[in-house]
């Protein structure tokens, strides 16, 4: 029997513990031992198991609430579960009746557990199984969207992004020659979310093994590496002798490496240097996700579904974007020749983007060698000024071009970025 | 051997892909504490736990009791994952107990769970008592 004294516990609402959907077992020894869910509400719950009272008929549980942080840290093994216990303040005591059905919940303080019961220093989430699918979903959190609402330009500018990405990694696997397609499925709320299911078929008539072929899996280590490993990895992409790879880079490269020996495909020469190259491919693309945080939403949620249930595989807020921006930059100029205006020069550009309060934005501009084609560079407008009914903003509303005076960097030729001079 | 305890009450087909442990099969299964206790070979069932189930598969998992099947190059692994267990709650996985089964102690199923491929259910024949098992050793991980 649990000693514990729960006369001393304050009650706590059922509603806000129990599991409706999402249930996981991530450790299972006669009991589940520890597990995930989520509650009606959508927040994430870890549970574990305390004990069994064999007169009383009941079962003691720790639910726990958790953070996006707190849950991505337990699931990639940065905190040990009692890390999060003692961390997070939304821990409850669960009794359930030997039927499973919860009877009581109490709010639970850290040291209102035995000693006896308290996990140990290296308590990491054990491995799991996760459960991949086609089924996408990007939560947008914060903001508008907890409001159920989303900018229409913003939402437009995820699944195109998100859709293209998704479409490419199918179509540059070599050998295996699909045909994707990404299909935009209705939006639901919690806060606001872009659903894509993705689709496709073999480009040569009859398939024998597309359906061995893990793609879901690789896919989704595809997402989860690009959205939180490879801003601290950008070091291997710029050198591409580097010796040195990380675990997460590894785990990517098992699941590429899958497709073609699970599928029986002819092999590429090298798996590392077609991944890598893919990875730099793809950048641009994600790079588009990442500029649209910060704005009118705080983070973006990477989740497989099925059916009701959700497989979280990542979130990204606006520190991850920008320090993405700064890696995609840093990968793309390095095997490239760079070059910074010394003085402004005047640039005729059309902005189709811009943050007033933060003078930000994106506009079009033609490339200096080829004139029939554009780039699209980030720019900043300097000084403390207003900036709405400028020319600026009248080059945003009335889609109009207009001459800036600016420092541009350029990379082959390609406008990366325009530094502008503010003129009244 | 009989099974009435498995059988009774309901119409569920728990023991037909069951088989004969064999004399020389090796099993563990986790103990409470440091010594063997009447309660170490309790099911769910035998405890209460479950009873109002109506699937099949949920009576016939709460009826059998979970051991692992061990040998030379998996003991470590399981050991593991009683390890596991440990750390997260300390109270519950601190000791296993290395056994063999003695004829007419029951049978069993491979159901491996995640993780844990080595594991078994065990269904307990009517005769079930620990002069069926032959203990070999218990093994601490605190």
């Amino acid at each position: 029997m649990v000693s514990l004294d729960i006369n001393n516990l304050i009650p706590s609402s059922l509603e806000l513990i129990s599991i409706s959907s999402s249930y996981k077992v991530l450790h299972y020894d006669d009991f589940p031992i520890l597990f995930l869910g989520v509650n009606k509400f959508g927040n994430k719950i870890l549970g574990s198991h305390l004990e069994e009272d064999d007169e009383e008929k009941t079962i003691w549980t720790i639910h726990s609430i958790l953070s996006n942080k707190e849950y991505y840290d337990f699931v990639n093994k940065k905190k040990s579960y009692k890390e999060i216990l003692k961390e997070t303040t939304t821990k409850y005591l669960v009794e359930k009746g030997f039927n499973g059905k919860i009877l009581n919940a109490y709010s639970l303080d850290f040291e209102n557990i035995p000693e006896e019961y308290q996990p140990l220093d290296n308590s990491f989430c054990p491995n799991f199984k996760k459960a991949f699918s086609f089924s996408y979903s990007l939560g947008l959190k914060g903001k508008v969207a907890d409001l159920n609402r989303a900018i229409a330009e913003e939402v437009s500018n995820i699944q195109t992004a998100f859709s293209n990405f998704l479409e490419g990694r199918l179509k540059s696997l070599k050998n295996i020659n699909l045909q994707p397609a990404a299909f935009l499925q209705p939006y639901s709320p919690g806060s606001f979310k872009i659903n894509l299911e993705l689709e496709f078929k073999h480009k040569k008539g009859q398939d024998l093994f597309s359906a061995q072929i893990p793609i879901e899996e690789y896919v989704h280590e595809y997402v989860k590496y690009i959205s939180t490993s490879i801003v601290k990895d950008k070091d291997q992409f710029i050198n591409d002798e580097a010796a040195e790879t990380s675990v997460e880079y590894n785990n990517l490269l098992a699941a590429f490496k899958n497709l073609y020996v699970k599928g029986n495909v002819k092999q590429p020469e090298s798996f590392d240097k077609e991944l890598r190259d893919d990875l730099k491919k793809s950048l641009p693309l994600f790079e588009e996700i990442t500029e649209q945080v910060g704005k009118n939403f705080d983070t973006i949620e990477f989740s497989n579904y099925h059916g009701q249930d959700e497989e979280f595989i990542s979130i990204i807020d606006i520190n991850y974007s920008e320090a993405f921006q700064i890696a995609v930059e840093a990968i793309e100029v390095s095997k490239k020749a760079i070059s910074v205006d010394d003085n402004f020069q005047s640039y005729e550009i059309y902005i189709y983007h811009l943050n007033a309060d933060t003078r930000q934005g994106n506009a079009f501009i033609r490339n200096l060698n080829d004139q029939t084609e554009m780039s699209k560079p980030k720019i900043k407008i300097s000084g403390n000024e207003h900036i709405e009914q400028t020319k600026y903003t009248e080059s945003l509303h009335l889609n109009k071009w207009i001459t800036v005076k600016a420092k541009a960097k350029r990379v082959d030729n390609k406008f990366k970025h325009l530094d502008i001079e503010y003129e009244e | 051997m009989t099974f009435d305890n498995i059988t009774n009450g309901h119409d569920c087909d728990c023991l037909g892909k069951t088989i004969v442990p064999k004399p020389e099969e090796v099993f563990l299964r986790k103990l409470r504490k440091d010594v063997l206790a009447d309660k170490d070979f309790e099911t769910h069932w035998d405890r209460g736990i479950g009873v109002e189930s109506e699937g099949c598969d949920d009576i016939c998992n709460y009826k059998a009791l979970s051991i692992n099947k061990s040998s030379a190059d998996i003991e470590k692994l399981i050991y593991e994952h009683y390890k596991t267990t440990f750390t997260i709650n300390p109270k519950k996985g601190g000791h296993c107990l290395k056994f063999r089964f003695k004829e007419n102690a029951g049978t069993v199923i491979h159901a491996p769970i995640e993780n844990a491929d080595s594991h078994y259910n065990f269904f307990k024949s009517d005769l079930f008592n620990f002069d069926y098992i032959e203990p070999v050793d218990v093994i601490k991980f605190a």
